[in-house]
Formats: C-alpha cells, sequence, structure tokens
C-alpha cells in the first residue's frame, strides 16, 4: 500500500513516469458520478476547452492524458486517469482530477451522500500503489470535487491531495478552470423570429450533457439544430476487451485474447423493401453519402474516433431512414456479456450524448440489440433495447425485419 | 539571489545580506476559490530577551497587537482571506530602533481556526513566507508553506538574531503543533 495522505499532503512522484489515477466509491449504487480532468497551464486555467478531459472527451489533444470511465467495478477502482507524464505538453503545468455527481443538485444529493470516495495514484510501469487518499467527504455538501493534482515543481511531478469542492457542480467547477460550458438543461424554446439582424453565432462551448437510457423501453427525442439536419451521428461501442485474468494460467493460455465484439446494425429506409444489415460480417460496411447512409468505421483509426467500435450514420439523410436497430454480436467465444460491461454512446453534433449502457446481460446468448433509432416525424428518436438473442435470424424474426439469413464467416 | 528553503533548512543568512538596517517579513497566500471557509494565515512576531523570552506581553506582535512599545516592529495589517497582490501581511523592522535588551526577534505564521476550519497550508494556494531587505527589496529567505509545510497548520519561519554589531538572519521552519496560542505560550505569553 502506498503513501496514505490527508487533505493538501503532497509527493514526488521520483522516478515513475507512467502513472494511473485511479478513483473509486462507495455505496455502489449511487450512480451517475463522473471523474474529469483540467490540463491547466500556470495561470491555473486550461490551456483550451480541448484540455478539459471528460465522459464526451476522454483524450487529451497531446494523448498523454487518457480517461477511462469504465475502468472497474469496485470502490476502489470505478473510472481512471492513465497518464504518460513524459508526453504531458511543456505548456502543462497542473492536471487537476476532479469528481462530480450528474444533475446533483436536482436530485438533492451531494458527496456527502457517499460513504468513502478512495483516490489511489499507481505506478503503471509495476502497478504498485505510490499514494491513496481517502477524501474526507463526510458532510460535504459539495457536488463537484477536486479530488488530486498532478502538478510540476522544479522539473519534477507532485501529486498532491486536495479534496475541496463546489457546492454549484461542474458548472462552476468547469468556469473556475477558465472552459466555457454549455448550460445543463435544454434552453427554453427560442421567442418567435424577428427580422432582426441574425445573431452573431455562439462561442462554441464544452457540451456537459448527457442522457441515459437506463432502462428497457426508455426512449429520447431529438430535435434536428440545424436547417441541414443532425449532421454526423455516432455511434460507438465501448467494452472490456481485456477481461479480468481467472487464474495464473490465464496469461498463458488465452489470457490476452480479448472479447471479440462485432458491433452492426439492421437499416431500413423509407419507402418499402429497402433493407439491410452493416457489419463486419461479410465486410458489409455501407456507405455514409450514399443509401444506406450508415457506414460500419472499420478499422479507420484515424484517432478521430472514439476507442472501441463505431457506426457513423448522416443525420442529414435522416428523411430517407426509417429505423436502424444496432447490436453487437460475440463473434467468437463464450458470450460473456457481464465481463464485456459494454456501453454504447450516440453521440450528435450540438447534442448531448445518450448514453445506453448493457448492464442487464444474459450470458449464453451471442446477440445483444442494443438500441433502436427510428425517424420520429423529422425527430431522431433512441430507445433502449438490450434484448439478447441467440443469433442474426431471432433478432430479425423478433422485430420483423424481414431479412434472410445464411451463416458467414469473418475473413 | 533569495535563497528558497525547503523543510528542515536551518541556514545562517548573515552572508546574503551584510549590513541589514530593516526588513519586511511577507506572508502571502491565494483567496480561497472553492467553497468553504476562508483560508486566514496570520503572521507574529515575538521580541525575545537572552532566555528566548518575551519581556512582557507586549512584545506579541500580532493582529491584536500590531505595533511594539518602541515602534521598531509594525505588523501592517490583518489580511482574513488572502485577497489581492503580493504579500498579504507585513511585519516590518527597523533594526536600529530595536531596544538593546531584545536579543532576537521570532517570526511565526499560523492559520486562524486551523483545526475547527479542518485546514492546513498544503490547502492553500501558493501559501509563503519570506524576508526581504528593506533596503534594496531583496528577498533574503523564503519557504512556500503550501508544497514544503503541506500538513502543518503553525510554523517557526525564522529568527533574527543580534551577532557581535550586526543583525543575522536563521531560517527555522519547523512545524508546531496547537497554533497560535501555544506558540505564544511558548515563548513566555500570558494567553488568557
Amino acid at each position: 500500500m502506498g503513501t496514505s495522505l490527508s487533505a493538501g499532503a503532497n509527493i514526488g512522484l521520483g522516478d515513475a513516469s507512467r502513472v494511473g489515477v485511479a478513483i473509486g466509491w462507495a455505496p455502489e449504487g449511487l450512480d451517475d458520478i463522473d471523474a474529469s480532468a483540467f490540463l491547466c497551464g500556470s495561470a491555473g486555467k486550461v490551456l483550451s476547452d480541448a484540455h478539459f478531459i471528460f465522459y464526451n472527451a476522454p483524450r487529451s489533444p497531446d494523448g498523454a492524458v487518457q480517461f477511462q470511465p469504465q475502468a472497474g467495478s469496485s470502490e476502489l477502482l470505478r473510472q481512471q486517469f492513465e497518464v504518460d507524464l513524459t508526453r504531458v505538453e511543456a505548456a502543462v503545468e497542473r492536471l487537476e482530477l476532479a469528481l462530480t455527481i450528474h444533475n446533483a443538485q436536482a436530485r438533492g444529493i451531494n458527496f456527502g451522500a457517499l460513504q468513502r470516495v478512495t483516490v489511489r495514484l499507481l505506478d503503471l510501469a509495476n502497478g504498485s500503489e505510490l499514494a491513496q487518499f481517502a477524501v474526507p467527504v463526510g458532510g460535504m455538501q459539495e457536488t463537484a470535487l477536486i479530488l488530486a493534482a498532478l502538478y510540476r515543481r522544479n522539473g519534477q511531478w507532485k501529486f498532491r491531495a486536495v479534496g475541496q469542492g463546489f457546492i454549484g457542480g461542474l458548472a462552476p467547477l468547469a468556469t473556475h478552470y477558465g472552459v466555457d460550458v454549455a448550460a445543463d438543461e435544454p434552453a427554453p424554446p427560442a421567442p418567435a423570429p424577428t427580422p432582426a439582424a441574425p445573431p452573431p453565432p455562439a462561442k462554441p462551448t464544452v457540451n456537459l450533457s448527457k442522457v441515459t437510457l437506463e432502462k428497457r423501453g426508455q426512449s429520447v427525442s431529438l430535435e434536428k439544430r440545424s436547417e441541414a439536419g443532425f449532421g454526423e451521428i455516432l455511434f460507438n461501442l465501448n467494452w472490456n476487451q481485456r477481461p479480468q485474468k481467472s487464474g495464473m494460467l490465464a496469461g498463458l493460455f488465452g489470457g490476452k485474447q480479448g472479447i471479440d465484439l462485432d458491433l452492426g446494425c439492421l437499416w431500413e429506409l423509407e419507402g418499402g423493401e429497402y433493407r439491410g444489415v452493416v457489419q463486419a460480417l461479410g465486410e458489409a460496411w455501407g456507405e455514409f453519402h450514399n443509401p444506406p447512409f450508415i457506414q460500419h468505421a472499420g478499422d479507420d483509426r484515424t484517432g478521430a474516433v472514439a476507442e472501441g467500435e463505431n457506426i457513423r450514420i448522416n443525420g442529414d439523410r435522416l428523411p430517407y431512414i426509417r429505423r436502424i436497430l444496432v447490436f453487437a454480436y460475440i463473434y467468437a467465444g463464450a458470450p460473456n456479456w457481464a465481463a464485456a460491461d459494454g456501453v454504447a454512446t450516440v453521440k450528435l453534433p450540438g447534442q448531448p450524448d445518450i448514453e445506453v449502457r448493457l448492464d442487464n446481460p444474459v450470458a449464453g446468448e451471442a446477440m445483444c440489440a442494443i438500441a433502436l433509432i427510428e425517424n420520429d416525424h423529422g425527430k431522431l428518436k433512441v430507445t433502449k433495447e438490450e434484448r439478447y438473442f441467440h443469433g442474426h435470424r431471432e433478432m430479425d424474426l423478433a422485430y420483423h425485419w424481414g431479412l434472410r439469413w445464411v451463416a458467414g464467416s469473418k475473413n | 539571489m533569495a535563497v528558497s528553503l525547503s523543510k528542515g533548512g536551518n541556514v545562517s543568512l548573515s552572508k546574503e545580506a551584510p549590513g541589514l538596517t530593516a526588513i519586511d517579513v511577507g506572508l502571502g497566500w491565494d483567496a480561497r476559490v472553492t467553497d468553504g471557509a476562508a483560508f486566514d494565515l496570520d503572521a507574529s512576531a515575538f521580541l525575545l530577551n537572552e532566555g528566548g523570552k518575551v519581556r512582557s506581553d507586549a512584545d506579541f506582535i500580532f493582529y491584536n497587537n500590531k505595533t511594539s512599545a518602541d515602534g521598531s516592529v509594525v505588523h501592517q495589517g490583518d489580511n482574513l482571506s488572502g485577497a489581492g497582490e503580493g504579500d498579504d501581511e507585513v511585519v516590518a523592522i527597523a533594526l536600529d530602533q530595536v531596544p538593546a535588551d531584545v536579543q532576537k526577534v521570532a517570526f511565526t505564521v499560523t492559520i486562524h481556526e486551523a483545526e475547527s476550519r479542518g485546514q492546513n497550508f498544503g490547502q492553500v494556494s501558493n501559501a509563503y513566507i519570506r524576508v526581504v531587505n528593506k533596503a534594496d527589496g531583496k528577498e533574503i529567505a523564503r519557504y512556500d508553506l503550501s508544497e514544503d509545510y503541506s500538513t502543518e497548520t503553525a510554523m517557526i519561519f525564522g529568527e533574527l538574531y543580534r551577532h557581535n554589531s550586526e543583525w543575522k538572519f536563521k531560517a527555522i521552519g519547523q512545524g508546531f503543533a496547537g497554533g497560535l496560542g501555544p506558540l505564544a505560550r511558548n515563548y513566555g505569553v500570558n494567553i488568557g
């Protein structure tokens, strides 16, 4: 066990060059707690909005900081930052690490409702714990907490336990670091347009909003924000690609073999009998600018896409689209959805992210219908499905898609 | 060049600034931006005799007793939050006016109500205490409290003392449990 730090205490990092900051809390039931990091210059402000690392932006511009929102499920590790200190750009003086309770004031909760919040500093070279900070959350009214900071001091990196925060949540926290944040709540309907000069373009802001579809059948409908349409809709599936080793031999026999999970979708366009599938199997990659206006990102690792697998949907062509059923299929190996711990995120420009967690896994079934995306009279409707099936055919039947299925194999 | 001292530093600085006639002891920190009780740091000075004790309670110079009886040591005011630029509190000493039976002057920094507010120096941003030669404005010695004294709530910064015909400054940098009251008692002040 590493050095136990009290709030305010600091330690030098010595030779450690790749560190993890593991964040955990208890009890488990209190959900929707999010870590974030602010990469600040000497003035204590973020270098740019892109230097605010959180669930919608899990990677720093220099690639040195990676946020893992699904790092674990124990009270000592739920979310983690991995920091390669040798790659942090020179202008970054401090990485301030925070924890916030989403929408806390509306829900009437604060950090005092938690029993424990623990921050651990790990040396990723050997997995050892350098320091541990039990955040004194008892009686805290804050809903956003600065947990700790990694900072440069006389050419060395140090780590400080902080444990101070803001009652008002993520917005005052972000403002403190100079991040421009969008309002968390949707804006009221705009008054009837007047023939006055067009308003100046809004300053780009970081979108803190997030919508989680928690229950099967729960849905959200989004209005388009511009005349053109919804822009590019990204459907991302992220999962735990390296499940816990199950024994000492796991490292020798298949321990490095991850879960092979394929993302795909069934699609149906307006006007009848125009249906199909987009998936890696059979190399049915789809097309973005032509029907079906859906494309599998495949092995396109441009860095522009988030981790995991991605499907791009041309939201400007929504009028041609009737419905899309996004699914994940465990191609090989035992279909262990619990170990995969998948989370799907629908990202739309200028809209809150929509999150669908696969949190009711059914072991033994290889197919999971994750979410249904529908054109609901011009609105984009996303519904959580999370229904498990034996395979493509059974799912197709359940949703009355009407495709003919033959066995295939992936190259 | 200023000498930056780390914890346990104990350095005689007569060579850094020979012939000192007047100094300022400056204490600075950043106002709290997070929610919660303000950080209120206090600089104090004790005029001490040969035995290391105050001659009377009036030799304890702090926020409620800002000027020594002879006028040689002046506390320039209590900053309650750290708001503002530069040094937030300054204790000025005219060395040539210090009475002959004062052998040394000790300087301390404490956090007001540290215990009830659950605070220490490490929770305060950019807290430091320094001594500046008034003749040229140069910093002679400095401790960064937020870094090197992060888990302390009270600290003896240093001592100014007579050596032959001149004054020297000795950095001490020793944490002290309990805050200003026990510190003052330690120097022989009768605390009510």
